[in-house]
């Protein structure tokens, strides 16, 4: 390795770090003037909590394991969503592309279904099905699943013409279309709208959690605002910024993997 | 021997504006071992007339009739397309086994064939490459190679370097060029390059602007000489049917 390279590899070394060092900053810093503005009575500990005070609810709250069955349930219903959302898109998306005309037909439906604010849809489905987890991990499906089924329709839909053509003439069917051309040339829309549909099947199912649930985080969190336990309210929005964060990372360990592989 | 016989092949398209007429009577024969080039100009219908002789599409008027099959022939024809389309999510060796295994026909006597023709041109190394490993002229290699899998016994070229750069686009036709012959295929070739058709094939169609319609017809004394592609480009005959074939594209 010649001089220059070592030095340029040396200045991003250096570069990384300080970035990775500036950003912990950041976060103390801030935590130190919520804490101290808080001791120092600048803002009120009732309604804005400080840290210590959150770090100690959440030490009370462990030790019944009472936060640990919230978070459970939050993250089962959040990835049961998830799952159900891409598995149902990617199949009723194949499905319209089999059938064209049908899809003319029912596009309009899917676009309205998309452009419809879902969480006026969420009382509708609480009184058919009642509250518990099915009506939860229903909300948290209908908030996605629209637009996604909408985004690989269209991708299936503009798949390269010619590349169709030649397994046509190679003597394959639309099953043979389909599994060797089209699905392979929409793994990159899969994979992106994975990444978009795990924060919204979160959104959904706190949605659906606000309304009609009697365990889980979105519960805690109407629950702490309506007896003023601000405390657990703001320690329930940081654990949701952590499992955000945390299945957004899982999915995008997932696409570098596959792109290695590709 | 007559392979294939077209007579008075007509096709439109139809949209909401209004039809196209964009083959006219076309009639043509081709026997086996020829290399027939068919040229035009550009949007004159050609790769419409080769939908036609492929049955992807269905001529309006006319027929097209298969004298010959050999037994053992998977396919009767191969099709190449203006690019190689190889996938870019299968390597190499699952680019060229596409045919076989959509048809169910890849057994261990298939397998053999296609190794020993990626040995045969300098594609065994790269079987299990990425199609985008590959330079421009490999990929055409291994694009001929998936048409040879099907063991046609009519080969249909629409531009298939059209791609490719100058230098590439001529290497690439030469090899092609050899390949069909060594195996002993019919070639059709379809490309409004005439220096191409002048240097692979041993008769010339000229079809005529939209709608297409073959108006004249050369034959080449250039096939069986043992000359490559290469070397025919540079022999005094080429420019005189360069000329000639210019002149009638350019008449029509």
């Amino acid at each position: 390795m010649s001089q220059n390279q070592l030095l340029f590899l040396q200045v991003e070394k250096k570069r990384k770090l300080l970035i990775r060092i500036s950003r912990i900053l950041v976060l103390l810093g801030f935590l130190a003037i919520w804490e101290i503005t808080a001791r120092c009575g600048l803002i009120d500990v009732f309604f804005y909590s400080c840290p210590t005070r959150i770090a100690r609810c959440f030490l009370e709250m462990t030790k019944n394991n009472q936060l640990f069955m919230h978070i459970g349930v939050s993250l089962y219903e959040t990835i049961l969503s998830f799952f159900i959302i891409m598995i149902g898109s990617v199949l009723v998306a194949s499905l319209l592309w089999r059938f064209q005309t049908m899809s003319s037909v029912v596009e309009p439906v899917f676009v309205l279904l998309n452009s419809l604010p879902k969480s006026a849809l969420a009382p509708l489905i609480i009184v058919w099905l009642g509250t518990g987890i099915r009506t939860i991990v229903i909300a948290g499906i209908s908030v996605a699943i629209f637009g996604c089924i909408i985004n690989l329709y269209t991708c299936f839909k503009n798949t390269d013409s010619e590349k169709q053509k030649l397994i046509r003439i190679l003597g394959g069917k639309k099953r043979h279309i389909f599994f060797m051309v089209v699905l392979p040339a929409a793994r990159e829309t899969i994979l992106s709208n994975m990444k978009v549909n795990i924060g919204l099947a979160l959104v959904g199912v706190m949605i659906g959690e606000f309304l009609a649930a009697r365990q889980g985080l979105g519960y805690l969190i109407i629950y702490a605002s309506q007896v003023f336990k601000l405390d657990w309210l703001i320690l329930c929005i940081l654990i949701l910024c952590f499992i955000a964060v945390c299945l957004y990372s899982l999915i995008q360990m997932i696409e570098r993997r596959l792109s290695m592989r590709i | 021997m007559l392979l294939l016989e077209c007579n008075d092949l007509s096709f439109s398209y139809h949209t909401h504006t209004g039809e196209i007429s964009v083959i006219k009577s076309v009639s043509f024969r081709i026997h086996k071992g020829e290399f027939v080039s068919i040229v035009g100009p550009s949007g004159c219908g050609k790769s419409t007339l080769l939908g036609l002789l492929t049955g992807i599409l269905s001529p309006e008027e006319g027929s097209i009739k298969i004298h010959y099959k050999q037994k053992g022939t998977q396919s009767f024809y191969g099709y190449m397309l203006q690019q190689d389309h190889l996938l870019e999510w299968y390597d190499i060796w699952d680019n060229v086994c596409l045919g076989p295994k959509i048809n169910h026909c890849l057994d261990n006597a298939c397998k053999e064939y296609l190794h020993t023709l990626l040995t045969r041109y300098q594609l065994d190394t790269f079987a299990h490459k990425k199609p985008s490993q590959l330079s421009g002229g490999m990929r055409q290699r291994a694009a001929l190679i998936r048409t040879l899998a099907m063991k046609p016994e009519l080969l249909y070229l629409d531009e298939p370097f059209s791609a490719l750069d100058y230098q590439s686009r001529l290497n690439a036709a030469d090899d092609i060029g050899k390949i069909i012959q060594k195996e002993g295929k019919t070639a059709v070739l379809v490309t409004h390059d005439i220096g191409e058709a002048i240097s692979l094939s041993s008769r010339v169609l000229v079809l005529s602007k939209r709608p297409a319609t073959i108006v004249k017809e050369f034959v080449l004394p250039f096939q069986n000489t043992g000359l490559s592609s290469l070397e025919i480009r540079n022999l005094p005959e080429f420019s005189t049917y360069f000329n000639l074939i210019w002149k009638e594209l350019n008449t029509t």
